[in-house]
């Protein structure tokens, strides 16, 4: 009594207009040398050429949305692809975990969107569909979410009214946070601008500082009231770089919880909707910066793991949030049992030793350096103290606690972050030891986790080398007995 | 801790002297070429090529002597490191596949390195080399038993 599985649908017309534009500019790099090699010729055989070749792409990109497929059929979607080589792909609901919606501004303006079948498997992009109606995006994900895992049957399509929220940002908390993302990454973009307009301002003699009102900066007088000005300027641009980034990332934030975990969409331009199964979530992270810290403001992330490397890594789930809101989201994914403040442990006090030497000894390196070619470049001497205060705060702030299911790992001076790993998510475990730690007899603990970028990471640096010993033996402890638990909850 | 099998010692040097030998001949190569000074021909060289004796002779057994392993009940422990010493604990349960490799010069000597893969991000391939090639296989087969009973 299944139905058969036919793959009957196709892509919202608007896909072949996307591809089309989007090879456009492919098209237009191939444009010079067309005008190149038939410049001879005159502007007719130019015209014509242009034209055959937008009429190739635009006859590749209709047979590409020919060709292409879907369909659902009772206990499968599939898929069928491919203009010469066909491909027939068959993905069961039951290894579907939910849907991901996209809309990137060029399929806003078709009033389409991208979807991504969300599966625990291997391949990246296993299904996804370029340009279908947003309605047809919410048929099909009614459609998995009734059938799907854990759903057996022909129930009744889950209602989005079932998905608690548990997360939103209003436009003044966006602007807000947009305050407190301070970015100077503009003035990287207009250097660059400047690089690559240099000869032109070279060829008609101009200082580009000059354009911008600095006369007198421009002929080497820089007075105090024109760099206050200048600095202002930049203070005030990299306040409204802030602002606008924020607003493009986090507009219209929104976080439900799913069927499968957590369901978020977001963004100004490019709107994106998309799931975080629980099964994939393999630490949660807190962060706060210096002054919005301050001022009781957190953010909130995931590590997940996922084939698909754009889907892995730390995803934002509240940007920018009173502890008060995150708390419930932590009790979702389960990672609220957080320890009381007395219960976090302090690292050895040695560490104020390891890291001023590891900071002071460069820096002894070019003050003498400096001062052998240049006497006032002992001056730089009055750093070391502050170095030496860095490393003290950096000690201070360096805690670790650990409760019968989780390591929780506070760190950071100005950008602080707690990390909050599950012992069963725990990849491998490993005590290191440096030279400077050798000599110190210190040691660090690390807990690798899946999806991790290779800089942020929860690592235990400078514990007495016997403590980190007992603290790696007793983590691996805890991890066995966590993964056991976890077996006899699930039985495969 | 367990250390290497002792044939990984002569793996080590023979490694070690391939090396030596690759640095050295551009070394000589560009001593003789250049236009002579005041250092005379063959003293950097000579210098070069004692550093890399010493090298050869010492740093093989420094480095065999920084491995260790212990097979334990549900995890492998892997110590290594000559600056940076790291203990590393792998548990079997969280491993996703295993390889057991073999270069030329441990097939000569009859070793090979058994390499845990697991899913994380910083440590997702620990290797343990110097082991007896079926030494190998054979932990390569527990290991698996593991994993197999852990998915069940």
């Amino acid at each position: 009594m299944s139905e058969p599985l036919v793959a009957d649908r196709r892509l919202h017309p608007a896909s072949f207009g996307i591809r089309f534009i989007k090879n456009v500019p492919e098209f237009v790099v191939g444009f010079p040398a067309i005008v190149g090699f038939s410049s001879d010729a005159g502007a007719p055989l130019i015209i014509l050429l242009i034209c055959l070749g937008a009429a190739a792409a635009l006859g590749a990109a209709w047979l590409s949305w020919r060709r292409f497929r879907y369909g659902v059929g009772d206990r499968d979607i599939v898929i069928e692809s491919g203009v010469f080589q066909r491909q027939r792909r068959i993905i069961p609901f039951d290894r579907i975990q939910d849907i991901d919606i996209e809309q990137r501004l060029l399929a806003r303006l078709f009033g389409v969107v991208t979807v991504r079948v969300e599966t625990g498997g291997a391949g990246k992009d296993e299904g996804r569909l370029e340009a279908v109606a947003l309605a047809e995006a919410h048929r099909l994900r009614d459609i998995i979410r009734s059938r799907g895992r854990g759903n057996p049957g022909e129930s009744a399509p889950a209602a989005a009214a079932d998905e608690p929220l548990l997360f939103a940002m209003t436009l003044p908390r966006l602007l807000l946070a947009g305050l407190f993302n301070f970015s100077l990454i503009f003035l990287a973009a207009i250097g660059v601008a400047f690089q690559n307009l240099q000869p032109l301002f070279d060829a008609r003699d101009i200082d580009p500082l000059e354009l911008l009102g600095f006369a007198g900066a421009a002929a080497g007088q820089v007075t105090i009231a024109g760099s206050l000005v200048l600095l202002a300027l930049l203070l005030l641009l990299g306040v409204i770089s802030g602002i606008v980034r924020t607003v493009l990332a986090d507009y219209g934030f929104r976080l439900w919880r799913s069927r499968s975990g957590l369901r978020r969409a977001r963004g100004l331009l490019t709107r994106s909707e998309i799931v975080i199964p629980l099964a994939r979530i393999q630490l949660a992270l807190l962060r706060s910066g210096p002054v919005s810290r301050l001022l009781g403001w957190l953010s909130l992330h995931y590590q997940t793991l996922s084939a698909d490397a754009a889907a892995s890594g730390h995803q934002s789930v509240a940007p920018f949030a009173r502890m008060a809101e995150i708390m419930p989201i932590l009790a979702e994914t389960g990672h609220s049992d957080l320890p009381p403040p007395e219960a976090y442990v302090q690292v050895s006090r040695l560490s104020v030793a390891r890291r001023s030497l590891r900071y002071l000894l460069p820096l002894a390196a070019a003050t003498i350096a400096l001062a052998i070619a240049f006497r006032p470049g002992f001056l730089l001497l009055a750093l070391f103290p502050l170095l030496v205060g860095v490393a003290v705060l950096q000690w201070k702030r360096h805690r670790y606690a650990i409760s019968d299911r989780m390591l929780f790992v506070s760190q950071g001076l100005l950008d602080r972050r707690l990390w909050i790993v599950p012992f069963d998510r725990a990849q491998t475990i490993s005590v290191s030891r440096t030279l400077f730690q050798r000599v110190l007899g210190l040691a660090s603990v690390t807990v690798d986790t899946a999806g991790a970028g290779m800089l942020h990471h929860p690592v235990i640096v400078d514990l007495d080398a016997s403590a980190a010993e007992s603290l790696g033996a007793l983590l691996l402890e805890r991890h066995k007995a966590a993964r056991l638990t976890l077996r006899h909850r699930h039985p495969a | 801790m367990k250390p290497l099998d002792p044939a990984q010692l002569s793996v080590l040097r023979v490694r070690s002297a391939i090396v030596a030998l690759v640095l050295i001949v551009p070394i000589l190569l560009l001593d003789f070429a250049r236009p002579q000074g005041a250092v005379p021909a063959g003293l950097p060289s000579g210098a070069a090529a004692l550093l890399l004796a010493v090298w050869t002779a010492l740093g093989p057994r420094r480095r065999y002597r920084s491995w260790g392993f212990a097979m334990e009940e549900d995890e492998l422990h892997v110590q290594h490191g000559l600056l940076t010493r790291v203990r590393t604990i792998v548990p079997f349960g969280r491993v996703q596949h295993i390889d057991v490799q073999q270069g030329p010069i441990e097939r000569r000597y009859g070793l090979g390195t058994l390499v845990l893969h697991t899913a994380g991000t910083r440590s997702s391939a620990v290797g343990l080399p110097g082991l007896p090639f079926e030494e190998a296989g054979r932990m390569r087969d527990i290991i698996r038993a593991k994993i197999r009973q852990d998915l069940l």
